[in-house]
Order: C-alpha cells, then sequence, then structure tokens
C-alpha cells in the first residue's frame, strides 16, 4: 500500500518543485526591472545616493557589468542568483547575504515562538468554539478575532509597548537582550525570554486569529459528518473523538490555507520587528528602506518571496501526504 | 443555524455601513469642532493631554493631532478607495474575459494571476515604493497592480458559472454581440460578489498604507496615520495620545470595512458560510 502511494507522491512533488522555478526566475526579473526601470542612474541607486568620486562609480558600473548590453545584463544577474550571491552592500560594507544571515537567528525565534503560541491557542480556541457555537463565549472570540485582524500589527505592538512596558513596566522596552547588564549561560536564556514576550504575543495575535477562524469553521463541518457519529456511537470519549478522529480531518484546509497566507505573516514580523526594534531580519529591512540601501533591499526581498513560494510548494506537498484522496495531477 | 445568528446577519453589515458612513463624514467635517491646520507648528505648547482645545493632544512640535488625525483618515480613505477601484476595473476586466472567452485566453490570464498572487503583497508593494518613490500615486499604483488577481478570480468564476445560463442562450440566440452579452448581461449579475470582495479590498489597501508608510515609505508631502504612529514612538512615554488616537482611527476604519465586507460576501456567498 505505502510503495504503491510513494511513487506518484515523489513525481508529485517533483513536479509542484519544476513548477516553482519560473515562479522563482519571476522574482529575480522583478529584482532586474526594478533597478533598471526606476528613474535613475542604476549605478547611483545601488550606491543609495553615497557621495563618492566618479572614479568609484565607474569602478562599480564596470565591477556589476552596468555598463554591457541589457540581455547580458540579465543573463549575468540570473548567473549570480544561481550562485547565491545576493550582491554587495555599500552601506554596511558587507556582503547582503552575510548581513542576512547574521540577522536570520533572531527572525527565527521570535517567528518560532508565535508560531507555537498561536498554533496551540488557535486549534484549542477552535475547537471549543466549534463545541460551543452560538454561546456568548464564541460571540466574544469572534468580535476578537476580527479586531486581531482589522488592526495594524505595529499599533497592536505600540499599545502593548504603551501598557506593559511603559505604564505596568513588566517588559523591556526594545531589542532583544540587555545593554546594561550583560549576562550569559542560564541567565542570557532568561534575558532573551523576558524580551521576546511582548513581541511574540503581538505577533501571534495575527496567525491566531486565522487559524482559530479557520478551525472552527472545519470543526464544526467535520464534527456533523457520519465517520464522527460513528465513533461516539462506538463509546469512544468526545475529547478522543474530537483530537483524533476530527481535527486531523479539520486540519487538512487548515494547512494549506496558512501556506497561502506566509506572504501576509511576514509582512507582520517586519513591522513587528521595527516596533520592538528586534534584530532580525524585518528589523534590517526597515534600516535598508531607511539608509536607501537597495542591494540589501532586493537581496531581502529575494529571500522573503523565494521562501513564500517554497512554502507554498511545501504546503501543497504536506496536504498530499495528508490526505489519502489526493489525486496527483 | 439559530435565530440569534440570522439577527446577526440582518444587523451586523447594515450597523456597520453606518458606522463607516459616520466615519467619513467626521474626517471631512470635524474640523469644525477645532479649527488648526493640520500641518503647522506650534499650534499650542508642545506635549499637551487632550483638551477641550486640542482633541487629541499636541505631537512634541505643538501640531494638533486631532486635525492632522482627520487628514491622516482622509488619506487613508483616498488610498483604500482608489487602489480598490482601480484594482476592481483591472479585476473585472480580466476575469470578464478569461471566463467568458475560456480556452487558452482563460489558461494564460489565469497563469499571469496566479503568479501575481503568489508573490508577496505587501514587499512587492515596498519594493516598487522604494524604487519609483514614495508618493501617494505610486501608493495607490503599487497597491492596485497588486490586488486586481483576487478579483480576477470572483469574477471569472461567476462568468464560468453564468455564461451557459438561460437568459445568456437566449440573449445569444436572438443576436447579442458578445460585449453585449459580457457586460450587458453577465456581468450585472456577477457584481455582487465583485463588490463584496473589492470592498475587502479597501480595509487591505489601508492597512497596506499604513504598514508602508510607518516603515518611512509614506508620501512626505501628506499627513498619514502610519507616519504619525512612527513619530509617536519616541514620545511615547510622555505622550501616549499620539499613539494612541492615529491607529485608532486605522483600526475604526478598517473594522468597519471588513465588516461591510463581510456583511456583503456572506449575502452574495450563502454557501461560504
Amino acid at each position: 500500500m505505502k510503495g504503491r502511494r510513494s511513487a506518484p507522491l515523489l513525481a508529485y512533488c517533483l513536479r509542484r518543485l519544476a513548477q516553482a522555478i519560473p515562479l522563482v526566475l519571476t522574482v529575480f526579473v522583478i529584482n532586474f526591472l526594478l533597478i533598471h526601470a526606476a528613474p535613475g542612474d542604476p549605478v547611483d541607486l545601488l550606491l543609495g545616493g553615497l557621495d563618492s568620486d566618479p572614479a568609484f562609480q565607474e569602478q562599480v558600473r564596470r565591477d556589476l557589468g552596468l555598463d554591457q548590453p541589457m540581455s547580458r545584463q540579465l543573463w549575468s544577474y540570473l548567473a549570480n542568483a544561481a550562485r547565491l550571491d545576493l550582491g554587495y552592500s555599500f552601506r554596511f560594507r558587507e556582503d547582503v547575504g552575510t548581513l542576512i544571515a547574521s540577522r536570520l537567528p533572531a527572525s527565527l525565534l521570535l517567528m518560532g515562538a508565535s508560531f507555537l503560541l498561536s498554533v496551540c491557542a488557535g486549534i484549542g480556541f477552535g475547537v471549543v468554539a466549534a463545541y460551543r457555537a452560538g454561546g456568548a463565549g464564541e460571540r466574544a472570540l469572534t468580535v476578537l478575532t476580527l479586531s486581531g485582524y482589522s488592526m495594524p500589527v505595529f499599533w497592536l505592538g505600540q499599545l502593548m509597548l504603551l501598557v506593559f512596558a511603559v505604564g505596568l513596566g513588566w517588559f523591556p522596552i526594545q531589542g532583544m537582550v540587555s545593554l546594561r547588564a550583560p549576562s550569559a549561560g542560564l541567565d542570557r536564556v532568561l534575558d532573551i525570554s523576558h524580551h521576546l514576550v511582548l513581541p511574540a504575543l503581538t505577533y501571534s495575535v495575527y496567525q491566531l486569529t486565522l487559524i482559530y477562524r479557520l478551525t472552527r469553521v472545519k470543526m464544526r463541518e467535520t464534527l456533523a459528518l457520519d465517520f464522527v457519529k460513528a465513533a461516539r456511537a462506538r463509546g469512544i470519549p468526545e475529547l478522543v473523538v474530537a483530537f483524533r478522529h476530527a481535527l486531523p480531518n479539520a486540519m487538512l484546509s487548515v494547512v494549506t490555507i496558512m501556506g497561502l497566507h506566509v506572504g501576509h505573516m511576514l509582512a507582520g514580523s517586519v513591522l513587528t520587528e521595527t516596533v520592538f526594534s528586534w534584530p532580525g531580519m524585518g528589523r534590517l529591512m526597515y534600516e535598508a528602506i531607511n539608509a536607501r540601501d537597495m542591494p540589501l533591499l532586493l537581496g531581502l526581498f529575494t529571500c522573503i518571496a523565494v521562501t513564500v513560494i517554497v512554502v507554498n510548494v511545501v504546503t501543497d506537498v504536506i496536504y498530499a501526504v495528508l490526505d489519502p484522496r489526493v489525486v496527483y495531477s | 443555524m439559530s435565530r440569534a445568528l440570522e439577527v446577526n446577519k440582518a444587523t451586523y453589515p447594515r450597523r456597520s455601513a453606518l458606522v463607516l458612513l459616520v466615519i467619513v463624514a467626521f474626517a471631512f467635517t470635524g474640523r469644525l469642532l477645532s479649527p488648526f491646520d493640520a500641518e503647522r507648528v506650534g499650534t499650542g505648547p508642545a506635549l499637551a493631554a487632550p483638551d477641550r482645545v486640542h482633541l487629541m493632544g499636541t505631537d512634541e512640535l505643538g501640531r494638533d493631532l486631532f486635525n492632522r488625525v482627520l487628514s491622516g483618515t482622509q488619506v487613508s480613505l483616498f488610498v483604500g478607495v482608489a487602489a480598490a477601484f482601480a484594482a476592481a476595473v483591472a479585476g473585472v476586466l480580466v476575469g470578464a474575459f478569461a471566463g467568458f472567452t475560456g480556452g487558452w485566453t482563460d489558461d494564460a490570464l489565469m497563469r499571469i494571476t496566479e503568479v501575481f498572487q503568489v508573490m508577496p503583497r505587501f514587499f512587492l508593494a515596498m519594493m516598487l515604493v522604494a524604487f519609483f518613490g514614495p508618493s501617494l500615486v505610486n501608493v495607490v499604483s503599487a497597491i492596485a497592480l497588486l490586488s486586481w488577481p483576487q478579483l480576477a478570480r470572483v469574477v471569472r468564476a461567476e462568468f464560468l458559472s453564468l455564461r451557459s445560463r438561460d437568459y445568456v442562450e437566449a440573449a445569444r440566440a436572438a443576436g447579442a454581440r458578445d460585449l453585449d452579452l459580457m457586460f450587458m448581461k453577465i456581468l450585472p449579475n456577477a457584481l455582487g460578489p465583485a463588490m463584496a470582495s473589492g470592498t475587502l479590498l479597501v480595509a487591505q489597501a489601508i492597512l497596506i498604507e499604513a504598514g508602508l508608510s510607518y516603515l518611512g515609505l509614506g508620501d512626505p508631502s501628506r499627513v498619514s496615520l502610519g507616519v504619525m504612529l512612527h513619530q509617536a514612538q519616541p514620545i511615547m512615554r510622555s505622550a501616549w495620545w499620539a499613539t494612541a488616537f492615529p491607529g485608532l482611527a486605522i483600526f475604526a476604519t478598517v473594522i468597519s470595512v471588513n465588516l461591510v465586507g463581510e456583511g456583503l460576501s456572506e449575502r452574495w456567498q450563502p454557501q461560504t458560510r
């Protein structure tokens, strides 16, 4: 049984990956068009208005091949991208790839923590709401979640700061570690966790909202199906029916739709990191915008766009693995 | 479903449409309550708390926050409506042609739509504005350029299901031309769902504009709620009002637009609930 399924599954994965290639190419073409269609000289743009002598500008122009014909430039741009060379930031005097890599751990920590939080809370609330349809609790949750996605995430972060950092003084205002009392070992872990609470809460609200809404709707649909009734009739405890029988079925579509929202989630992380001065990729993007550091901005955009494309492929594959009914076509 | 829910469905959209109308009216007439110039520095003491003169207090330059919030809300509403309208026109055209003609035109248009849909919207808008300059026109165009695919898909789906209905066949048999069929016969019946998702686009556009201007990509010649929130952050310790009110304006606008949109989509797509 398993062997019969895995061969078409592998083919499906490969085909899905192949479909993603033109999308990734599109990202690089967009970057290229941005550099060349934007008003102004590409060299000025890439140097970010740094005052530099004409000789240096000429050298940059030659080094980057900007004096060559367009088709040639596009080709060498794509070739660089294929070597994972994201370019050079003249502002930071550093390789764009290195810069991004140095900020990646902080971002992953923030995203991981809030994803965990929103998955647990979103699914939990969703299941409860599916059982208590029409109750006051459900209505309150619905209003809360609607607020959750009508609110600019950075304002939510600022409100958190106002109340919990400025007002009550429970949490630090910004950053990831306290600079006044550098710590090591377990103290450092506690210090980072202390800084992590507010950004992680802020960032998880949108995802939590999304997961909650989807889980509630899908759970309610699933609970009305025959196999759930059959499970209950066999005398299986309701908790087991909910979490072992109904929930996995409801989660199928939740996974797919979550995959479609990954771009939005990454946007949320940029804004959250900016509010809390969290030293991750999002904060780097904010710095790049305000320094007019175009090579860095392009590199970050490339990473984000490729991540979104890859996540889309991965969610499709997960869906195919989870749902035996999927026809691989 | 229970009766309580039916009541909600009927009254929520209407009530929220009313709230939205009040917000719009207030954004344009609120000046009468407190006629300070939104741009002028030193209309009062710096960092003054809200009182009867400065209804929402002042910022660190003594600018009147009440009037700044009103102007910012006007800009937000303009960006939201203009971007959604432009996206709607493009989306309806693409969706109508794809759904009506079918075949390879449909395939080609839908492939392009998919490419646009996969690209992360907020970031692409950010890149366009960063490279082409943060004027209001560029912000609106960038958002519109990235928002039409959603609508195109909705309209296409409607056209696909409507194009072979009997009344369309009858009109065709009576000699109606394709363009007549598309825009006079089918489109009016597809407008409901299109309006519903167009309304949700307004809310998304307002949020995108706020995010962009918070990050430093707002039109510097306009008062923008996102920029105000950005400027409020360093003075957060001494002036909570500079953070509270601009954000509240965005939130109130977006949530009422969203509620109207949800009401419309429940009305036009009963199968989704």
